[in-house]
This record gives structure tokens, C-alpha cells and sequence, in this order.
């Protein structure tokens, strides 16, 4: 079947159309220039999470606001009030330990070894990181629970936790 | 008029494409069994992580999709002919049901292991611009009158959101955030995936992607048939 071209190649940069031309090299330039801020700005506000030992050597300075922060969950630190979801763990990572309390239902990884932990909330004066949110980050491999053929039991027993 | 032999092709390609249809839909059934039945519990996330399956070809079939785009919005530029603008159109269409589908599939598998439907992480960040981008484009199709115009325009677009797509994929790599690395394809790690989990997502993207060249193939043929409605009812009036 012929193909029609929907311009004749010559008419395409006719003088007529010079103005659509520099509309869109004025397009394309916009696009850079937001490209450009959007990454840059991006990169700036990285900063998705601190780890521990990046929160805790920051210090429980006031003016961080509402922080993240990334870590694994310490054996045994695990602590729930009698009669209440008000909850009190540490994190840790790269050597440092943070204090946590969070009030509220925990996802269902939280308790799983290969979980890492991610706490949205602030950091108190006291040193206790008072969470708003809690967020898991999970394995990046993916592995067959192979001595098990029941789903995976991942909601282990805090008190059992090695 | 369309000529004898124009008649036969159309009919030889309507065969091919109930063909193809017709193996699309086995293999997706098969796909099916092997996900649901056959694929191993995943050892931390349990039965949950079988939404992979999913989630992964669609994201990476959309990726193939942005790349015909941007081979298309190249070809237009450089042969302007509608053959080129068609393909391009047609496969930003299509790839943007499939990212549609995994960025749902994606926050339906995020509410149960990371605890929220959303979040501003790199990747999902990075990711949504993407769609938003090819939202643009179609809308940059929709919007301007002339065909010519919309043609260029949106090629302009085609071509530069493609950097955009190496961006989302290594995202996660780039800027510690919540989703996992690329396990699959350049940069993953080789034990990323179990050995039987590796064979069902490769299964599962050929179906996938067989799905999508379907796809593309009918969109395209259906412009082609919409373009000529317009030429005949241009020589109407």
C-alpha cells in the first residue's frame, strides 16, 4: 500500500512553517530546562531516608522536622505496653542504636529478619524517635520458601525473634 | 480504491491477527496456571510476591513500548511519513495501559509488604513522571488541530522522554529508596531470581510481550483505518 506523506518533504521547513519550527525548538529547550531543574532539585531532596547512624550523628536537632529513617530491627528490643498499641523498639544500623516508640497497627514484615525498617516521624529532644509511619523495605531477591510449603509463616513471634 | 491485491493482504493480516490472538490467549492461560499453581511461595513475602509476576512485565513491556516510540518519533523526523507518526502513536497508546497496569499492580503489592499504597520514593517518583509524560503526549495529540502539527509535536516528546525511561530503570540503584533493585535485565544481580521464579517471570514476559506486539499491531492497523475514513469523508463534502 502507498504511502501518502502528510507533508510533502518540501513544504516542510517552507517559510510558512518557520514559526512552528521555533515553537518547537522552543518546546524542546523548555523540556531541557525543566528536565534540568527537576533532576537537580531531585538530586538535592534525595535524601528519601538517614540512616541510623546518619540521624543519630545529625543529633536530635529541632530544625530536622519530619525525618526517615532506615534500619534493622534490634533483637529483643522489641516492647509492647500492657493494653495498648503504643509500641518501643530500637533500630539499628552502621553501629548506631535509635530508640523508637510508634503507636498503631505494624505491617506484616515488620518482625521479619531480612526486613529493613523504614520510621517516618520526628526525632525527639529526649532521643526517642517518635514515629509517624512505618514503611518496610524488602529483600531485593527473590527466593522459594523451599522447606515450606504452607505461605511463608512471616509474622513471627517478637519474643521468638533470634 | 483499495486494489484486488490490497483486498487479499487485508484479509492474509486479519487471519494472521486472529492467529495471534488465538496463541496470546493460550499462552495467558498457561501463564496463569504457572503463576498461581506452579511458581514456588516466595520465602519472605509469601504468596503476595506472585503480583512480580504481573507487575514486572507490564513496567518492562512499557519500556519496550517507549522505545518503539521513540524509533517511530526518529522515523517521522526523518522520513515524515504518517507510516512512522502511526507507529509511534499507537505504541505510546499501548504502553501506557501496560505502565498504567504495573503502577497498579505495584501499589496493590506495596500496601501489604511496605505498609502504604504510595510513597515519594526515587523510583515510583521517577516512574510516575514517565507516565505522565506519555499522558502528555496523548493529550498533545488530542489537543492540536492539525495532524502535521500534532505529529511533530508529539515526536518531539517521544524522542526526549525516552532518556527518561534508563532513568526509571535504574532508579532504584541510583538513589537509595524503598523499592527493590532491577533484578531483571542489565544490572541485576544474577541470583536476584530463584532458579524456577526466573523461568515463570521469563514465561510470563514473552507472554506479556507477545501480548503488547498484538496490541501495537491491531492499534495500528485500526489509525490506518481511521485515517482513511477521514480521507473519504474529506472527498465527500
Amino acid at each position: 500500500m502507498q504511502e501518502s506523506p502528510t507533508t510533502p518533504p518540501s513544504s516542510t521547513f517552507a517559510p510558512a512553517l518557520r514559526g512552528q519550527r521555533k515553537l518547537i525548538i522552543l518546546i524542546a529547550l523548555l523540556l531541557v530546562a525543566f528536565g534540568y531543574f527537576g533532576f537537580t532539585a531531585f538530586q538535592s531532596a534525595t535524601s528519601y531516608y538517614l540512616t541510623v547512624d546518619e540521624l543519630v550523628e545529625r543529633g536530635n536537632t529541632a530544625d530536622l522536622g519530619s525525618v526517615q529513617v532506615k534500619g534493622s530491627l534490634v533483637a529483643d528490643s522489641f516492647y509492647r505496653e500492657d493494653g495498648s498499641i503504643m509500641v518501643r523498639f530500637e533500630l539499628t544500623e552502621g553501629g548506631a542504636v535509635l530508640p523508637a516508640t510508634y503507636e498503631g497497627v505494624l505491617p506484616d514484615l515488620f518482625f521479619n529478619e531480612h526486613s529493613e525498617i523504614i520510621l517516618a516521624g520526628e526525632y525527639d529532644p529526649n532521643g526517642t524517635f517518635v514515629t509517624d509511619r512505618v514503611l518496610i523495605k524488602c529483600p531485593t531477591k527473590y527466593q522459594s520458601a523451599e522447606y515450606d510449603n504452607t505461605p511463608a509463616d512471616y509474622v513471627q513471634d517478637p519474643t521468638q525473634s533470634s | 480504491m483499495a486494489s484486488a491485491q490490497q483486498v487479499r493482504q487485508r484479509s492474509v493480516a486479519g487471519v494472521a491477527g486472529l492467529g495471534l490472538l488465538v496463541v496470546v490467549a493460550i499462552l495467558f492461560l498457561i501463564d496463569l496456571a504457572l503463576i498461581f499453581l506452579w511458581a514456588p511461595t516466595e520465602l519472605v513475602l509469601g504468596e503476595v510476591q506472585r503480583i512480580f509476576y504481573f507487575h514486572v512485565p507490564s513496567a518492562l513491556v512499557g519500556f519496550m513500548a517507549f522505545a518503539v516510540v521513540a524509533v517511530g518519533s526518529v522515523g517521522y523526523f526523518w522520513k515524515r511519513t504518517a507510516k512512522w507518526d502511526r507507529l509511534a502513536h499507537s505504541a505510546v497508546e499501548v504502553g501506557v495501559m501496560f505502565f498504567t497496569v504495573a503502577l497498579i499492580s505495584g501499589a496493590i503489592w506495596a500496601k501489604p509488604v511496605w505498609g502504604t499504597w504510595w510513597t515519594w520514593d526515587p523510583q515510583l517518583t521517577t516512574t510516575f513522571v514517565l507516565w505522565v509524560v506519555y499522558l502528555v503526549y496523548l493529550m498533545v495529540r488530542a489537543y492540536v488541530p492539525s495532524r502535521d502539527q500534532a505529529a511533530r509535536y508529539s515526536a518531539v516528546i517521544g524522542i526526549m522522554g525516552f532518556p527518561l525511561v534508563l532513568l526509571v530503570y535504574r532508579a532504584a540503584e541510583l538513589w537509595a529508596g524503598i523499592h527493590p533493585g532491577t533484578v531483571v535485565g542489565p544490572g541485576a544481580e544474577s541470583d536476584a531470581l530463584d532458579e524456577d521464579i526466573s523461568l515463570v517471570f521469563t514465561f510470563s514476559l514473552a507472554t506479556f510481550t507477545l501480548l503488547f506486539v498484538y496490541l501495537l499491531w491491531q492499534r495500528v492497523l485500526v489509525h490506518k483505518a481511521e485515517e482513511t475514513v477521514e480521507e473519504l469523508r474529506a472527498l465527500v463534502k
